[in-house]
C-alpha cells in the first residue's frame, strides 16, 4: 500500500532571541502526521528530489513517543553546487535506515542545502510504501513466518494437483514457455539485438515528426 | 554486493512467477497472456515494489536527469526536425524510398566508389555545425540558480555542473606525467626498449578479454603497429564471421533504400575530409562506413542508455501521422550528422584496412564517446561537463590569460568547443590525434580533449596577452596542426 505524504506546513525557523527575522538558514523542516492508524510494516520511502543536498529523517512510532533519528544527513546531491542529483528520483528502503521502524506516527523531514546559489529546495512527490499483510494471518511471529510459507506452498499445489492436465498438453505448456524464456532473452540480454528499421518492408517517409 | 541481492530478488520473483503460471493451469500462449497472468496475480504489487527499489538504490541512473537540460535537449531535436524537414521541401526529395532495379544495380556496381552515387549536392548544406550547437548550450539557464552577475559573468557557460579540480585531473592522468617516458612521442626513444614494449603488448593481447591491461598499456602510448589490436581490446570488439554478416546485412539496406541523410554524409565528407591532403584518399572508405552507420539500428541504444532524455527523430510510413504502428526512428541508427561529422571516422582509417573491423570499431567507439559530445547531458563526458571543465581548468591553471580574455572580451570557449566536439579531429596532425584517441579509450573519459584544448591556449599565452582583439585571438588558434599533443600534456600536467 502507498501512503502520498502531502505537507501542511513548513516549521519556519527563526533565531531565537528575534522571533520575527526569517534567516536563510539553508536548512528546512516538514512535519506530517498520520491520520488515522499509523503506518506499519513500512517498506521504504520514494520521493523526488529538489536540489536538496542532504537529508534527515526523524519518526515518532506512537503518539507519547519521542522523535527517533533514522536517517542521518543523508547525501542526496554528488556536491550542493552542482547539478548532479538535483532532480533524482529516490527510493529509501528500509535497509539504508539507522533503525527499522516498528509504525509511523509521525515523520519530520529535515532539508539541507549549504549551497547559497539555489533560489529554492525541496522534495517532491513524497510516498510512505508498506506490506499491507492480511488481518486473518496475525499469529505469533515465528509461526506466522512458517505458516506463510506453507499457506503459499498449499495454495500453489492444489489447483496444480487436482487437475493434472494430459501429458501431451504439459508439454505443449512447457514448450510454449520454454520457448517465451528464449525469446525475453534474445530480446533483452543478447549482445547484438537488431531491430529492422522498416515496418513490413516499407520505409518510404516524406517528412520528420515534431512529437 | 547489491548485485547478489538482486539476482537472489531475481530468482525468488521468477520461482514465484513459475509457481503462478502454473497454479492457473491456463495455456499461455504468448508474451501478452502470461504478463496479464502475471499482473492479476497478489504477489505482482511487492514485487514490483521491491524491483523498484532495489534498482533505484543504486541511485546512480537517475542522477544526470536534469529537467530543463532535458527540455533544452529535446528543444534542440525539434530545432533540427524542422531543419531537415525545410531541407527536404526545399529540394524535393522524401527523406526515404526504396530504389529501383536499376539503381539497386548501379549501388552494387558501385559499391567500392560510392561518390559515383551521390548525385547533385549543391542544393544540401550541413544540419548544424558546432557555433550553431554552441548557441544552444549557451542559452541553457537554471531556472533555480540565483545569477549573481558577479561569478557568473566570467564563463560562457551557465550551468552549474561542479567538474574535476586540476589536481583530481593530475591524479588521473598521473601516467602523463612528465617524469615517464610515453610511447609514442619520444624522438629519442631507444630501439631496444621499444622492441620490449612491443613483446609486452604481444603479450596481453594473448589473454583474451583482458580489457583492464589493455587500457593500463594504452595509458602511456600504443605502438603504431599494435594500435589496431589494442583499440579492439579496449572496445571489446571480436570481428568474428557474426560481424561480416551484419555488415552484408547493412550493406543490403544501403542497397535496397536511398535516404536523405546519404547526402548529407556525401555533402560532409565532400566539405570535409576531402579537403584534407591526408585523409582524401579514404573518400570511398568513409561512404562506406557513414552510410552503414546510418541504416543501423543497434545505435539507438545510445538514446535508451544516455538517461538525458535525447529522442531520436521520428517519422510515419504511408503518411499516417499519429498512428504508434506506423511509427519508425529516422534514420534507422536515430543520429542526424553535423557538420564536420564524417571526421569522426576519417583518423580510424589510418589504424584499420579492413572496412568490416574499420565499421565496427567506429560504431563502437561512437557509441560509447562520441555520441556524448553532440548531445546536452549533465554527465562529466558529455559536452556541457567538458565546456564547464575547460573554462574552470583555463581559469585554474592560467588566470592572468583568463582574465586577459575577459578584459577584451573574447571568450576562449567560442574558439576551443569546435575542437573538443570533433574530438580534435581535423585539427591536428593524424599521428598526433590517433595518439590523443589511444588516451581517450585508455582513460575510457574525455576529460583529456578539455585538458588539451586549455594546454593549447596556455602554450600560446605569451602570443594571447599582446594582442587586444577578437580576430587576433582567432588568428593565433587558427592553426593548431603543429601542436605535438604529448608533450603538451606532459608539460601542461608538470605545472
Amino acid at each position: 500500500m502507498t501512503t502520498i505524504i502531502s505537507f501542511k506546513e513548513q516549521t519556519q525557523l527563526t533565531l531565537q532571541d528575534r522571533p520575527n527575522a526569517l534567516i536563510q538558514s539553508g536548512c528546512k523542516m516538514y512535519t506530517w502526521k498520520c491520520s488515522d492508524a499509523p503506518i506499519k510494516n513500512f517498506t521504504s520511502i520514494e520521493f523526488v528530489n529538489e536540489y536538496t543536498a542532504f537529508l534527515s529523517i526523524k519518526i515518532k512510532q506512537h503518539a507519547d513517543d519521542e522523535w527517533h533519528v533514522c536517517l542521518k544527513r543523508y547525501r542526496l546531491m554528488e556536491s550542493p553546487h552542482g547539478e548532479i542529483g538535483s532532480n533524482s528520483h529516490i527510493t529509501l528502503d528500509q535497509k539504508q535506515l539507522i533503525f527499522m521502524p516498528r509504525a509511523i506516527y509521525q515523520i519530520r523531514f529535515i532539508l539541507q542545502q549549504p549551497s547559497s546559489i539555489w533560489k529554492d529546495f525541496t522534495i517532491d512527490n513524497v510516498k510512505i510504501h508498506n506490506q499491507t499483510i492480511p488481518i486473518k494471518d496475525r499469529k505469533p511471529s515465528i509461526e506466522r513466518l512458517l505458516a506463510s510459507t506453507l499457506i503459499n506452498d498449499d495454495q500453489m499445489a492444489e489447483p496444480a494437483f487436482t487437475n493434472i492436465p494430459t501429458m501431451n498438453e504439459l508439454s505443449q505448456h512447457l514448450q510454449a514457455m520454454w520457448a517465451i524464456c528464449a525469446k525475453m532473452q534474445q530480446s533483452d540480454y543478447g549482445p547484438e539485438h537488431i531491430k529492422r528499421f522498416d515496418i513490413d518492408g516499407a520505409y518510404d517517409l516524406q517528412i520528420l515528426s515534431y512529437t | 554486493m547489491t548485485d547478489k541481492v538482486d539476482e537472489k530478488l531475481k530468482q525468488t520473483f521468477l520461482n514465484q512467477t513459475q509457481k503462478i503460471i502454473i497454479s492457473t493451469g491456463k495455456f499461455v500462449a504468448d508474451f501478452q497472456s502470461l504478463l496479464k497472468t502475471i499482473k492479476q496475480s497478489d504477489q505482482y504489487e511487492y514485487y514490483q515494489h521491491l524491483f523498484k527499489s532495489t534498482q533505484v538504490a543504486s541511485f546512480d541512473e537517475h542522477k544526470y536527469e536534469i529537467d530543463y537540460l532535458k527540455k533544452g535537449q529535446s528543444a534542440w531535436e525539434k530545432r533540427i526536425v524542422k531543419s531537415l524537414n525545410t531541407m527536404c521541401s526545399e529540394v524535393n526529395l522524401p527523406l526515404a524510398r526504396q530504389r529501383n532495379e536499376n539503381e539497386m544495380r548501379s549501388v552494387r556496381r558501385h559499391w567500392n566508389e560510392l561518390g559515383h552515387i551521390c548525385g547533385d549536392l549543391n542544393r544540401f548544406r550541413p544540419v548544424y555545425s558546432a557555433k550553431d550547437f554552441l548557441d544552444v548550450i549557451c542559452v541553457l539557464i537554471n531556472p533555480n540558480l540565483k545569477i549573481d552577475e558577479s561569478i557568473w559573468n566570467c564563463g560562457l557557460i551557465k550551468i552549474p555542473l561542479v567538474t574535476k579540480s586540476f589536481i583530481e585531473i593530475k591524479n588521473l592522468y598521473s601516467d602523463l606525467r612528465p617524469n615517464l617516458i610515453q610511447y609514442c612521442s619520444d624522438e629519442t626513444f631507444n630501439e631496444v626498449k621499444e622492441e620490449e614494449n612491443i613483446k609486452l603488448a604481444l603479450q596481453i593481447l594473448e589473454k583474451k578479454s583482458n580489457l583492464n591491461a589493455a587500457r593500463e598499456y594504452a595509458k602511456r602510448g600504443c605502438p603504431t603497429s599494435l594500435r589496431g589490436k589494442l583499440w579492439s581490446s579496449m572496445l571489446d570488439v571480436d570481428l568474428s564471421n557474426w560481424h561480416v554478416t551484419y555488415f552484408n546485412y547493412l550493406k543490403q539496406n544501403v542497397i535496397d533504400y536511398d535516404l536523405l541523410v546519404d547526402s548529407l554524409y556525401f555533402k560532409d565528407v565532400k566539405l570535409t575530409a576531402v579537403n584534407d591532403d591526408q585523409l582524401f584518399v579514404f573518400e570511398d572508405y568513409l561512404y562506406q562506413v557513414l552510410l552503414l552507420f546510418s541504416r543501423d539500428t543497434y545505435v539507438q541504444c545510445c538514446f535508451t542508455s544516455s538517461a538525458s532524455g535525447c529522442q531520436p527523430a521520428r517519422s510515419f510510413i504511408k503518411k499516417k501521422i499519429g498512428a504508434e504502428e506506423c511509427a519508425v526512428i529516422y534514420p534507422p541508427s536515430g543520429i542526424i550528422p553535423f557538420y564536420g561529422f564524417s571526421m569522426l571516422v576519417a583518423p580510424m582509417c589510418f589504424v584499420f584496412e579492413d572496412p568490416v573491423h574499420l565499421y565496427f570499431i567506429f560504431r563502437q567507439f561512437y557509441m560509447k564517446y562520441f555520441f556524448d559530445l553532440h548531445h546536452i547531458s549533465a554527465s562529466p563526458n558529455a559536452i556541457v561537463g567538458l565546456c564547464v571543465l575547460f573554462e574552470s581548468l583555463l581559469r585554474q591553471i592560467s588566470p592572468d590569460l583568463w582574465f586577459h580574455l575577459q578584459d577584451i572580451q573574447v571568450q576562449p570557449l567560442r574558439i576551443a568547443f569546435k575542437w573538443m566536439m570533433r574530438a580534435f579531429s581535423g585539427y591536428l596532425a593524424s599521428n598526433q590525434l590517433l595518439a590523443l584517441w589511444d588516451r581517450i579509450l585508455a582513460y575510457d573519459s574525455l576529460e583529456i580533449l578539455s585538458l588539451l584544448a586549455v594546454a593549447i591556449f596556455v602554450l600560446r599565452k605569451g602570443n594571447v596577452l599582446t594582442v587586444t582583439s577578437e580576430s587576433a585571438v582567432e588568428a593565433i588558434f587558427s592553426d593548431i596542426s603543429s601542436i605535438k599533443v604529448i608533450p603538451l600534456l606532459q608539460f601542461i600536467l608538470g605545472h
